[in-house]
């Protein structure tokens, strides 16, 4: 006899987004998986249509709470695309600062809050910070250091103001800049007692054969510029990045999937960039790396933890570096004038590459944007290891099972997720 | 050791002034503020609560406002509960990849040994949370009501919380 069994998330949680889990699987077959996105569209690219190109990193910056940065930094890159600007080596250096902070941000309250409960069997940071306060104690240390880069160089800790098209409105004062630097060498210490605790976690044994994407630049982890490869030969710049991905509606999700044209589905976030950049990690994170024990290419989703907290030691310990000798620049920012043009950028978000274009006429005015984030580029892959994660762990109990699935889910840190209150199996016999 | 805590009041409006009701409890506390002038800090809130917890845990005395969802309950209704001493009713807390929620970051809070000394938690019943819409008549009754009581009590009117009481 045949049994038939169904996980349902019936409501995601809030914030950035609603959305719902759907999992049919008979005997260890799966047959119909669906993460459904029913978050009501936001429409941003229909509000961006209209307004000055200037308005777009403040525009985009309210796409999400967690990482505005990546939504400035995309924007401004993509109009500075387009208008062939350049931009001071201080302002460049000035933005890489910038978005440290927010991966420190965005990686630490994803590791300790939200990501370390499942590997240590707790239903919250809650409760678990019973059991660990120091630990938890130092995530929240950490993160409040990413709080203060973002707060001094972005202007404020949330949906920060003092990006703009050119460079940054106001340029913070060395000294506060040399202070947050001192800071900084103190918390780095922290960071790497992150990496040495998750990498004590017990992970379920699980692999898959991924595409990776990600930005690569020959000098430099990716942050803010580079080409878009993956693990499967790709090549492009952001300029080819319609002709290569494609986004398709399905019916059970407002949020589009993005695919590669060509092969389908693709892995974007911490892992890949690992997998792709690793040679460009600092030294200390390299080290640190090789002490956990983990081998490249990383291919085990449920360790992306551990390279999440290695993001976070290269993050402070790339502030660092540019901080110790960073000389202001001349001028804030590189004065721009509109022209007609459309310009494309592709910039790393905490949780994966973030692709911008806009098309923007004499006037300056945007005629056309496109957005594609992180979460809807994986998507897809999140589907397919639900599907594989069901008959891999087929030996675990009803409630095991359902919760390996959530884990699963919160291995791409995405935008949506599941809440464990929700999550239902229901049985059925044929 | 003890310690040394922050005697100004701060005042904390959660929400989102583009989701209707929703925007309830940044209206109280900036109401608030203007009624208290420099004698309290006021706190706007928009992304993580995890944040929170760093802002309010040297603090003496601190006051959440947020809208609450409750279908047993009238819209517009104001419930307070002394969240130092006792759980909110929160029947169920959603937890999300990005954020904690502002029950979860109290309790962590408390777990942390990072609660003020003195925290209340002003919840106002709403329903409507469209984006793009105005708060609805009964909860704007409740904003008002809501304001006038955290101010008296502001100054030093222990029997102002007039409100419901958790």
């Amino acid at each position: 006899m045949k049994k038939t069994k169904t996980i349902k998330v019936d409501y995601l949680a809030r914030v950035e987004g609603e959305g719902a889990l759907y999992l049919k699987y008979v005997d260890d077959k799966v047959e119909e998986v669906r993460l459904k996105i029913f978050e009501p569209p936001r429409f941003f690219e229909a509000l961006l249509r209209g307004r000055d190109y200037t308005e777009a990193p403040d525009i985009t910056a309210r796409i999400c709470g967690i990482c505005p940065v990546a939504y400035q930094m995309s924007a401004v890159h993509a109009m500075e695309n387009a208008l062939q600007l350049e931009i001071d080596p201080a302002v460049r250096e000035l933005r890489r600062v910038l978005y440290c902070g927010e991966w420190i941000e965005s990686h630490l309250l994803h590791i300790y809050m939200l990501h370390a409960p499942d590997f240590l069997g707790y239903p919250d940071v809650v409760h678990m910070a019973k059991d660990f306060p120091e630990q938890v104690e130092r995530g929240l240390q950490l993160k409040k250091t990413g709080n203060k880069i973002v707060a001094l160089v972005g202007g404020r800790e949330v949906h920060p103001i003092n990006v703009r098209v050119g460079g940054f409105y106001k340029i913070p004062a060395k000294e506060e800049l040399q202070k947050l630097c001192e800071e900084l060498k103190q918390a780095r210490e922290q960071a790497i007692e992150t990496v040495r605790w998750v990498a004590t976690f017990d992970f379920p044994e699980y692999e898959r054969d991924y595409e990776f994407v990600a930005l690569s630049h020959p000098q430099e982890y990716p942050f803010n510029e580079g080409r878009i490869v993956s693990s499967r030969g790709l090549d492009i710049s952001a300029a080819e990045f319609d002709a290569t991905f494609e986004e398709e509606h399905v019916e059970y999700s407002t949020a589009l999937h993005s695919r590669l044209r060509e092969r389908g589905a693709y892995f974007v976030g911490p892992m890949a960039r690992f997998n792709l950049n690793y040679d460009q990690l600092s030294p200390l994170t390299r080290r640190i790396a090789d002490e956990t024990g983990l081998s490249l290419p990383v291919v085990n989703p449920f360790k992306s933890i551990i390279v999440r907290s290695l993001e976070v030691l290269y993050a402070f310990d790339e502030a660092i570096r540019i901080l110790q000798c960073w000389q202001p620049p001349a001028h804030p920012y590189t004065e721009t004038a509109a022209k007609a043009a459309t310009g494309y950028a592709a910039t790393e978000a905490p949780r994966g590459l973030l692709y911008h274009r806009y098309q923007i006429d004499a006037n300056g005015e945007i005629t056309a944007a496109q957005i594609v984030p992180p979460t809807s580029q994986n998507q897809k892959t999140i589907e397919d290891d639900l599907a594989a994660v069901v008959p891999a762990f087929q030996s675990l109990s009803d409630d095991a099972l359902r919760q390996r699935c959530e884990h699963s889910i919160r291995n791409y840190d995405p935008c949506i997720s599941c809440s464990t209150h929700f999550l239902k199996i229901v049985k059925d016999k044929q | 050791m003890s310690v040394q805590r922050v005697s100004k009041p701060l005042v904390i409006g959660i929400g989102n002034r583009d989701r209707g009701d929703d925007q309830v409890g940044i209206y109280v506390a900036e109401k608030v503020g203007e009624e208290m002038g420099a004698a309290v800090d006021v706190l706007i809130h928009r992304g993580d609560p995890a944040y929170l917890i760093e802002q309010w845990e040297n603090r003496e005395l601190v006051i959440v406002i947020d809208a609450m969802l409750s279908e047993d309950e009238a819209e517009g209704e104001i419930f307070c509960w002394d969240a130092a001493n006792e759980a909110l009713a929160v029947e169920t807390a959603h937890s999300s990849t990005h954020h904690l929620g502002v029950h979860e970051a109290i309790e962590l809070a408390k777990v942390l040994g990072k609660m003020p000394g003195k925290f209340y938690v002003y919840g106002i019943n709403a329903m409507a949370y469209s984006a793009g819409q105005p708060m609805s008549s009964r909860v704007c009754v409740g904003a008002e009501k809501a304001t006038a009581e955290i101010t008296r009590f502001l100054q030093g009117d222990n029997n102002a919380r007039n409100v419901i009481i958790k």
